[in-house]
């Protein structure tokens, strides 16, 4: 069985010349970022936004991407999203109450290092243009960014743009379309963000163009990649976790191994560690411990797999690389550990292939480790949104045993963020090439 | 209450008997439907899972039996069929939202998304009636000597909105659907001899009177045809209540103010205090009047259309021989009504007025909305979206959370049986000038 995987040698990869054979390497490691990279160990990040932070999609994937990535940071993550937010809040009977209450009660009170801003949707509504409603926005904007800088000192605030109206599988509703007036407030969103000295995520651009490029492929597909024309789907929500992760400095290598297939010498690593390589009767076998897993993205779903096709995803975030020159047998079978994961051959080994998309055990791993932060986050809403905010305002005997309970959900979110970071240490495999 | 029902009151009383008598509450729940220890489950779709037939139908019997123990569990899960839904497929449904209560007694209302909201489809019925009977069938072997209630489906608005909305053949509309369903579990029930309880047939005839009283109103007790308003299920756990033998009295106290003696009581201990200016005395009901809201202005139709106060709300009170034209009746000091002598004398009904009774029973409806609310909760919420994790350590955090919550609910539950006990109150008719 051949795959077709993309050949593309990762930008700025660096080739140790060389090596002795059988030498066990550990080049600079991802266990902990680079100081480029815009989380620190001890950050507490906060995700304030509106139906798209509180879906718990992309909320959750951020966190597991940097995990994955980075298994020794320790970041403390908190989802603060509230439907039908907007710069001003909510103030309906269903919403998170004034824009003032929202910081105070789902942002301060975490005392964040970092806030990641997703405003904007709900605020331009599904109309035309408007100059009135728009400058009412900005000015709001604003005094969020002010609110949130005065609050925290210090945060490193993070704004993310609107997502896209789809205007594209569907028609516009009037000339220029919905998605046209959210361009606008994207760009004053930037604007503010700029003047602010904000990180800038601008979404809404690229995942229009994501909508445009999935229509080409596949119409039918395509237009589920939202919901109502607007919520991301998990499959798009992806592609804003990829986006503000990038933004952060996350860049395209989870792990990168050359070994020389007529010796088993290692020619180079990076993030990773090579023991035992070897060469016999045509077999290459080494021991391999990334420092980092691959992306938790599982592309056998066909939404996520329309999703990677029309973006750069995986190319620009997602290379866990395996090279091996000077094979002799037209094909081999690569298996990790105890997993077949296909047949390459012998110039696509000699090329590198990408192993971040294949269902290899690290993959596993990794998905293990988004699963346990998507629990934080269920059990987290669930405690705030569930039971805080509707299940306290009974009679003390029985809000005693309510707030025991949000405390013991407290507990078990807290459990699984560190059993994410527990599950996203980094494993040895065992690689085998056999000649077919 | 109708003039012939409190003359059948009256001639039940001994008008020599002055004694209260204690131990009331008990002797008339012997007839009741319901026995000490009985765990009610109320199965169903959507109407059952908004949480309000079925709790009402609770506070309904905890307020008017203070002393009776059971336990209610609500299992609706909306858009439901026989066949389950989206709480997973049947044996599902039956196994983990029916079997885990042992249930004594379990009501059961489906049949409004079985229809399919289209004509009567032979194919469509035979699944209805096969998969209604699966069900008893499954939880009787499963929960031995379980007594069932079936409920006809409440019915699709047919009378306040224009016959044929989701029907392009026009007549019959679909709640002619309905009826051919709630047929079978007429049928159904006469085979078991389980309990049935009709709630098309009444509800319908309700409307019918509602529209002639208040047709705007009226569109209103099931907005949008399928789902009763708060107004709605009143009528429904009325239904219920009469069926399962609740009767119409709450309480009864008969007064001489002449005499200054209590001529008679019902599930009431009474004691005149004194004479002079009027009559006061304190009287201790053995139960609450019915927990109903009538400051909603749908409510209020539906109480107008229907007989629930005068079939299941009597809290009567009789003053013979006063002086006065009109009297302004107080309890614990605070003006309740204004009522002339020969209203005193004929009897009054004091379950519909804003009286500290009416309010602890309304309060008891609250605390039972609130178990329910956080039974709802532990159950969808937590339960079952958060308790299947690969991590035992997380799974065993969210288990001490759902210890919790089963408490909370306790608590509340036990709010609301505190509540319900009966409690002395003060009693002034004061002459009005």
């Amino acid at each position: 069985m051949n795959f077709s995987i993309p050949l593309r040698r990762p930008a700025g990869l660096i080739f140790a010349a060389a090596l002795a054979a059988g030498s066990a390497l550990a080049q600079s490691s991802n266990a902990v970022p680079q100081k480029t990279f815009a989380l620190q160990a001890g950050d507490t990040v906060v995700l304030y936004g509106d139906d798209v932070t509180a879906q718990r999609l992309y909320s959750a994937a951020l966190p597991a991407f940097v995990q994955t990535r980075f298994p020794q940071l320790n970041v403390t993550w908190v989802e603060s999203g509230w439907g039908d937010d907007t710069t001003t809040g909510n103030k309906n009977w269903w919403g998170g109450g004034d824009m003032k209450t929202r910081t105070d009660r789902d942002v301060k009170a975490h005392h964040p290092n970092v806030v990641v801003i997703q405003l904007g949707n709900n605020d331009a509504g599904k109309k035309a243009f408007d100059q009135a409603h728009f400058d009412k926005f900005s000015t709001n904007y604003q005094k969020v960014l002010d609110k949130l800088t005065r609050d925290n000192p210090g945060v490193r605030l993070t704004v993310v743009t609107p997502v896209p109206y789809d205007d594209v599988n569907h028609q516009p509703d009037f000339a220029g379309g919905v998605n046209g007036v959210l361009a606008q407030y994207a760009a004053e969103e930037v604007r503010l963000a700029q003047a602010a000295q904000a990180d800038v995520v601008n979404l809404h651009a690229p995942m229009s163009e994501l909508l445009a490029k999935s229509k080409a492929i596949d119409g039918g597909l395509s237009e589920k990649l939202t919901d109502s024309r607007w919520k991301p789907a998990a499959a798009a929500q992806l592609f804003i976790a990829a986006k503000i992760a990038q933004t952060w400095g996350l860049d395209a290598i989870v792990s990168d191994v050359t070994l020389d297939g007529a010796t088993g010498s290692v020619l180079a690593t990076r993030n990773v560690q090579v023991a035992a390589s070897s060469a016999s009767h045509g077999v290459v076998t080494w021991k391999q411990t990334d420092a980092a897993l691959p992306l938790p993205i599982d592309s056998s779903d066909a939404s996520v797999k329309l999703v990677l096709k029309a973006s750069d995803l995986i190319d620009r975030l997602d290379q866990q690389r395996v090279t091996v020159s000077n094979l002799v047998a037209p094909n081999y079978d690569l298996k990790i550990d105890n997993t077949d994961l296909g047949t390459f051959t012998r110039e696509q080994l000699a090329a590198g292939v990408n192993l971040a998309t294949l269902k290899t055990p690290m993959l596993e791993q990794s998905l293990q480790v988004a699963q346990l932060f998507r629990a934080q986050q269920d059990i987290a809403s669930e405690a705030f949104h569930g039971i805080q905010t509707w299940h306290t305002h009974y009679d003390p005997a029985i809000n005693k045993h309510m707030f025991d309970c949000i405390a013991a959900l407290h507990q078990a979110a807290a459990t699984a963020a560190q059993e994410a970071k527990k599950c996203a240490q980094p494993v040895a495999h065992t690689f085998t090439l056999t000649p077919q | 209450m109708t003039k012939q029902l409190f003359s059948n009151v009256v001639r039940l009383l001994s008008a020599g008997a002055v004694l209260a008598i204690s131990g009331h509450v008990l002797a008339q729940s012997t007839a009741f439907y319901l026995h000490e220890g009985d765990r009610i489950v109320t199965y169903g779709d959507s109407i059952t899972d908004q949480r309000l037939y079925a709790v009402d139908i609770e506070a309904f019997t905890q307020t008017r039996y203070p002393k009776l123990k059971v336990t209610w569990v609500n299992s609706g899960w909306g858009g439901d069929t026989v066949k389950g839904g989206g709480g997973g497929d049947i044996e599902t449904r039956i196994n983990r939202d029916i079997i885990p209560y042992h249930p004594t007694v379990m009501t059961i209302m489906l049949g409004m998304n079985d229809g399919g909201y289209v004509k009567l489809e032979p194919a469509r019925f035979e699944t209805y009636t096969n998969g209604y009977r699966h069900i008893l069938q499954e939880v009787s072997e499963k929960v031995p000597g379980v007594r069932y209630t079936l409920l006809k489906a409440s019915p699709w608005d047919d009378i306040n909105y224009p016959i044929g909305f989701f029907l392009s053949t026009g007549a019959p509309g679909y709640n002619a659907t309905l009826v051919a369903y709630s047929d079978e579990v007429g049928r159904i029930g006469a085979e078991l001899k389980a309990k049935v309880v009709d709630f098309n047939s009444t509800m319908t005839a309700m409307l019918t009177r509602a529209k002639a009283i208040d047709p705007v109103n009226a569109k209103e007790i099931i907005p949008g045809r399928v789902h009763p308003s708060p107004g709605g299920h009143v009528f429904m756990a009325a239904e219920m209540a009469k069926a399962w033998g609740m009767g119409p009295i709450v309480s009864v106290v008969a007064l001489d103010a002449a005499k200054g003696k209590v001529l008679a009581t019902t599930n009431a201990q009474a004691k005149i205090l004194a004479t002079a200016g009027g009559l006061t005395w304190t009287a201790t009901e053995g139960s609450l009047p019915l927990p109903i809201d009538f400051q909603d202005k749908v409510t209020q139709l539906v109480i107008q259309a229907s007989d629930i106060v005068d079939t299941l709300d009597q809290e009567i009170l009789r003053v013979a021989n006063l002086p006065a034209a009109s009297y302004q009746l107080k309890i614990d000091g605070k003006d309740i009504a204004v009522f002339t002598q020969e209203q005193l004398a004929a009897g009054v009904n004091l379950a519909t007025l804003k009286t500290p009774m009416l309010e602890q029973s309304l309060k008891a409806l609250q605390y039972a909305h609130q178990h329910t609310d956080i039974h709802w909760e532990v159950w969808r919420s937590v339960r079952l979206n958060l308790t299947h994790y690969d991590s035992a350590a997380v799974n065993d955090a969210v288990n001490k959370a759902i210890d919790d919550m089963e408490k909370a609910n306790q608590a509340a539950f036990e709010l609301e049986r505190q509540t319900c006990r009966p409690l002395a109150h003060t009693f002034a008719l004061v002459p009005k000038a």
